[in-house]
C-alpha cells in the first residue's frame, strides 16, 4: 500500500486535522487551508476526519498507486487524469494497482486535497502527521514533496475491500453519485468573506473600519500557507489605546502592520503576534481564503460572532449528513 | 488578588482572556498559572491553551463542547459553544483563584559568553558603553521570566532584562543564527531553539537543547518559567592556553 511520486508538483504537503495542543511550546498548528475539502475527501473514502491526505498548490503532482486504491480529489479542479481519462472530483473513485494519477495547472481555486482511503501513514509528530516546512516538522522529513517520495498507506475500510474484490475491475470505477455543490463553499465567486469583530477591531475607529468593509483588496504574490497578505488603500489604526504586546491569533485572524496592507493569517501561522488584530473570518469561510490565488480580489463582509457560531454548527450538520449518506450509497 | 480575567471571542472556535496589562509580571504569571490549571481538568472539545504575557487563548472544537453538555438535543441547537466555554472557564477561575498558585519551575541555562558563541558581544558592549565582562555581569544576575514561546518552536521570550542592557533590534537582521543562540532586543532576552533568520544581538550561546519534537513536553521552557544564566568560562579559557 504505497503510493509512489512521480512529479511532486509545485508545494505538495501531507496534511491531516492539524497539530493541536502544542501552541504553548511556540509549535504552529498547520493542517490544511481548506478544512472543508480535506474533510470531505476523508469522507468520500471513509477515512476518519484526523486522516492523513495530500495537500496540492497550484499545480498539482503525478502519482503512481502501487496497490489498488480507493481516492476522492476535492477542492480546486487541477483537472485530474488516470489512464488517459478525466478522474471525476467530489466522489470515491477506485484506482488498479498501478494506475498514474495526473493533476496539472489549477483552472479554478488554489488548493485540491488527495484522499486515500486508509489515509497516509507518515510518522505522527507531536501528535500529528501535518507538515510544517518553515519548522521541518510533520509529512515527510518535514517538507513538501520530491520526486520518488513514497508515501506509505494505511488499511482501507475492510467493506469497500471487499465490494472492490467482488467487482475484480482492472480500470479507473467510480460511483453513481458525488457531493452537492449545495454544501460546497462557493469558490468560483468572487470572494466575499464574512468576518467577526477581533479584539483590537475598536482601535480603527468607525470611519476606517466603514473604508476596510468597503474596499476590494488583491492578494499578494508573496502569500503562502503562513498567511495571505492583502494590497489595498492603506488603513491605520486611529486609536494607540492599547499597548500592543504579542498576543494569540489564530487561523483567519486579520491583521495590520504599519505597512496599512492586512495579513490574514493562515493554517502555518504562528501561535501569536504583535500587530493589531482587527477582523476575525469566520471559520466556515476559511475555504474560501485558502481558493485564492495571487491577484484575486478579496473584501470582507461583517456579520455578529453569533451568526458566525451558527453557520459553522449548520456545516457541521451538513458534514455529518454527508457521512451517514456516503456510509448508505450505493458503491 | 487578581482581578477577574476578561473573556472575549477569538474567532468562533476560541476564547481570548485578559489578565490586566502586558508589562505586569504578576498578570502574566496568573496567565500562565491559570493556563496549566485550565489543561489539568480541559474541558471535553478543548483543542489547546495558549498563555502569551497577560493573555491566554483557548482554542475548541464547538461540536465537541455542546456534544459534552449535559442537554437535551432541542436545546443543543440553539446553544454556543462559546457560551459554554466561558461558563467553564470563568467555574475554572473561581478553583484557580482561591488556591495558591504554584510558580513556574526555575531553570538554569549554561551560558558561554562572547567570542565565536557570542559574535555580538564585543558590538553590544561598545554601543551600551560597558565592558563585555560588565554585560556578561549584568545579564547573567537577573533571573527571568518567560513571558511566551513563539516566533519558532521553543523560542522564549523572556522579561526581566536589565534596563542597561536595552538596544533596538539590529537594522538588518542575520540570515542565519545558530541553534542555542543567547540574545538580547527591547527589552527581553531570548535563546534561539533551532537555527533560524533573527534580528536579537547575540551575546552568547548554550550547548542545551531547548526544542526535541522527540520528546515531551517538546519544549525546555514554557510561560511562567523562571531562567537563571550561568556563566561557563571553561570554553574560552581551554581555547587560550590551547592557542601558542
Amino acid at each position: 500500500m504505497t503510493v509512489e511520486v512521480i512529479k511532486p508538483g509545485l508545494h505538495t504537503t501531507v496534511q491531516d486535522a492539524g497539530r493541536w495542543g502544542y501552541q504553548r511550546y511556540g509549535v504552529s498548528v498547520s493542517g490544511p487551508m481548506d478544512g472543508f475539502a480535506l474533510r470531505v475527501a476523508n469522507i468520500l473514502v471513509d477515512n476518519p476526519d484526523e486522516a492523513a491526505v495530500l495537500e496540492l498548490t497550484l499545480h498539482g503532482p503525478e502519482l503512481k498507486l502501487l496497490a489498488p486504491c480507493w481516492i476522492a480529489v476535492c477542492g480546486a479542479d487541477m483537472r485530474p487524469q488516470a489512464a488517459g481519462r478525466p478522474v471525476p472530483m467530489w466522489r470515491p473513485v477506485h484506482m488498479p494497482a498501478g494506475t498514474v494519477l495526473t493533476l496539472g495547472r489549477a483552472v479554478a481555486g488554489c488548493r485540491a486535497y488527495i484522499a486515500f482511503a486508509g489515509g497516509i501513514q507518515t510518522a505522527y509528530v507531536l501528535g500529528s502527521r501535518s507538515t510544517h516546512a518553515r519548522s521541518q516538522l510533520g509529512g515527510l522529513q518535514g517538507r513538501a514533496l520530491l520526486e520518488g517520495d513514497m508515501l506509505p498507506l494505511g488499511i482501507a475500510n475492510l467493506q469497500k475491500t471487499v465490494d472492490l474484490a467482488l467487482r475484480a475491475e482492472e480500470q479507473v470505477h467510480t460511483v453513481p453519485w458525488f457531493v452537492s455543490s449545495s454544501i460546497c463553499p462557493d469558490y468560483a465567486a468572487s470572494a466575499v468573506v464574512r468576518s467577526i469583530a477581533a479584539p483590537e477591531s475598536d482601535m480603527l475607529g468607525q470611519e476606517v473600519a466603514d473604508r476596510f468593509y468597503a474596499q476590494s483588496y488583491q492578494v499578494a504574490p508573496e502569500s503562502d500557507r503562513m498567511g495571505i497578505r492583502l494590497i489595498g488603500e492603506r488603513i491605520d489604526v486611529q486609536q494607540h489605546t492599547k499597548s500592543m504586546h504579542s498576543s494569540p491569533v489564530t487561523f483567519g485572524t486579520v491583521q495590520l502592520p504599519p505597512s496599512g496592507n492586512p495579513i490574514v493569517l493562515g493554517a502555518d501561522r504562528q501561535t501569536m503576534g504583535g500587530y493589531p488584530r482587527i477582523a476575525q473570518i469566520a471559520s466556515v469561510d476559511l475555504p474560501i481564503l485558502a481558493q485564492l490565488r495571487p491577484g484575486d480580489e478579496l473584501s470582507f463582509q461583517h456579520i455578529s460572532h453569533a451568526e458566525a457560531e451558527r453557520l459553522a454548527q449548520q456545516l457541521e450538520h451538513d458534514l455529518t449528513m454527508l457521512r451517514s449518506a456516503v456510509r448508505l450509497a450505493v458503491w | 488578588m487578581n482581578a477577574k480575567p476578561r473573556f472575549e471571542p477569538l474567532g468562533d472556535q476560541g476564547l481570548l482572556a485578559t489578565f490586566g496589562e502586558a508589562h505586569d509580571g504578576e498578570a502574566v504569571a496568573t496567565a500562565a498559572a491559570f493556563s496549566r490549571s485550565v489543561m489539568a481538568k480541559p474541558l471535553p472539545g478543548l483543542r489547546d491553551c495558549v498563555p502569551a504575557y497577560a493573555s491566554l487563548a483557548v482554542y475548541y472544537d464547538p461540536a465537541t463542547v455542546i456534544a459534552g453538555s449535559r442537554m437535551g438535543k432541542r436545546e443543543k441547537q440553539q446553544v454556543s459553544a462559546y457560551t459554554l466555554c466561558q461558563e467553564y472557564m470563568t467555574a475554572s477561575w473561581q478553583g484557580f483563584h482561591s488556591k495558591s498558585q504554584p510558580r513556574g519551575k526555575l531553570i538554569v541555562i549554561q551560558a558561554y559568553y562572547g567570542g565565536a558563541a557570542g559574535a555580538d558581544l564585543s558590538a553590544v558592549a561598545r554601543s551600551l558603553g560597558l565592558s563585555e565582562d560588565e554585560v556578561i555581569q549584568i545579564h547573567a544576575k537577573q533571573e527571568y521570566t518567560v513571558q511566551a514561546i513563539g516566533f519558532a518552536p521553543g523560542f522564549p521570550y523572556m522579561s526581566g532584562l536589565d534596563p542597561r542592557l536595552t538596544l533596538p533590534r539590529k537594522d538588518t537582521p542575520n540570515t542565519r543564527v545558530e541553534a542555542g543562540s543567547i540574545g538580547v532586543a527591547g527589552q527581553h532576552t531570548g535563546i534561539y531553539p533551532v537555527e533560524l533568520p533573527g534580528g536579537w544581538h547575540i551575546i552568547g550561546r548554550t550547548m542545551q537543547v531547548l526544542f526535541d519534537p522527540d520528546q515531551y513536553p517538546p519544549a525546555m521552557l514554557e510561560p511562567g518559567d523562571r531562567v537563571r544564566f550561568e556563566p561557563m568560562s571553561a570554553d574560552r579559557e581551554q581555547s587560550k592556553e590551547v592557542s601558542p
